[in-house]
């Protein structure tokens, strides 16, 4: 039987800032975009740590744009979520939505 | 009443650089593949009007996110480098007493006077020197048998890399040692040995200068011959 692994929180919640900010999604966005939903302060580095662990399970790709003057030089990354990435967030969602179903009346409080 | 904004009133900007004892900290210890563009977020969040406090909570988190994201992913040479480390007095012990019974130091003592104090200093170096080697060619050697995965070239970059970073720490413990000797003269070098107990024999031998200056060269001399973790997951992939 195949190994199958769900997105965790953090990583789930990564993989829908993608999809929202589109070609427009690097580190400031995407950190802006959690801290608005989440109402807490996000640490870039470990939105980059979960990043760099998500590219490498293939579940988003990533690229480097132009060096730029505001950022003393040095160039944005861009990411993406690929096929595979948005079949996972699509499989964790259903997960989700089927234990939420099967929740009691008294637990969904 | 909207009031105009005088030329006389200085206006409060927000500082234009970030806080470069945090900036040079982010620079010199926070590892990681994005470290570039990580950067540049910081920057560019900094110029936007986010505070010192909160660039300084960034940069600290980064570095600890990336130091033990890197642990995890190099715990056998942590390991490695800590028990090498320790062992390693032992083994300068065993050296310097080899070039005792050879007569060697006996003839270097005749030397002139700067010669004398460079011959010293070249063999205690060349004994820090011989056993970094010896423990990352072992290392190398133990990682290739397990993995099937070794490189010539990484292995001899990784050699290279022991010279300059074991310049760097040398002279940095040094000066601490120095520095704490001047503030402490009994308490860390009088160790009284027949009469210490286990723990502080422990305590003494992980914190002597060599145990720390072998440890802190090793660690990223092993982590440097050690394939890309990029490659590592492709080829776990493949």
């Amino acid at each position: 039987m195949a190994e199958r692994t769900y997105l965790g929180e953090l990583e789930l919640m990564l993989l829908l800032v993608l999809i929202n900010l589109g070609d427009d999604a690097y580190g400031v966005p995407i950190s802006r975009e959690l801290e608005r939903h989440r109402g807490r302060e996000v640490s870039l580095g470990s939105v980059y740590a979960s990043l760099e662990r998500m590219e490498g399970k293939g579940l988003v790709t990533s690229e480097l744009g132009e060096p730029l003057q505001e950022r003393g030089g040095r160039a944005r990354r861009y990411f993406r979520i690929t096929q595979k990435g948005l079949q996972q967030a699509h499989e964790t969602r259903q997960v989700l939505v089927q234990l939420w179903s099967e929740q009691p009346q008294g637990g969904a409080a | 009443m909207k009031l105009a904004h005088s030329p006389s009133t200085p206006r409060i900007l927000p500082p234009s650089s970030p806080p470069l004892l945090a900036s040079l900290l982010f620079e010199r210890f926070a590892p990681g593949e994005m470290h570039e563009a990580l950067a540049g977020d910081l920057q560019e969040e900094f110029s936007h009007g986010r505070g010192r406090p909160w660039y300084w909570r960034q940069v600290l988190s980064a570095i600890f996110i990336g130091q033990s994201t890197q642990l995890r992913a190099n715990w056998t040479a942590f390991l490695f480098a800590a028990l090498w480390s320790a062992i390693s007095p032992s083994l300068l012990f065993f050296e310097v007493h080899f070039v005792e019974n050879e007569n060697l130091m006996e003839r270097i003592r005749q030397l002139a006077s700067p010669w004398f104090t460079v011959c010293k200093e070249a063999i205690e170096v060349s004994a820090f020197f011989f056993i970094l080697w010896i423990g990352l060619a072992l290392y190398v050697s133990l990682h290739a048998w397990a993995t099937r995965r070794g490189s010539m070239r990484r292995f001899a970059r990784a050699l290279l890399l022991t010279i300059p970073l074991f310049l760097r720490v040398w002279m940095a413990v040094a000066a601490i040692t120095v520095l704490l000797a001047m503030a402490f003269p009994q308490r860390i070098f009088d160790l009284d040995r027949p009469r210490a107990t286990l723990l502080q024999l422990i305590i003494a031998m992980a914190f002597s200068p060599a145990t720390v200056v072998t440890f802190c060269t090793m660690v990223p001399s092993l982590c440097s011959s050690l394939p890309d973790r990029r490659s590592r997951r492709k080829s776990r992939v493949g």
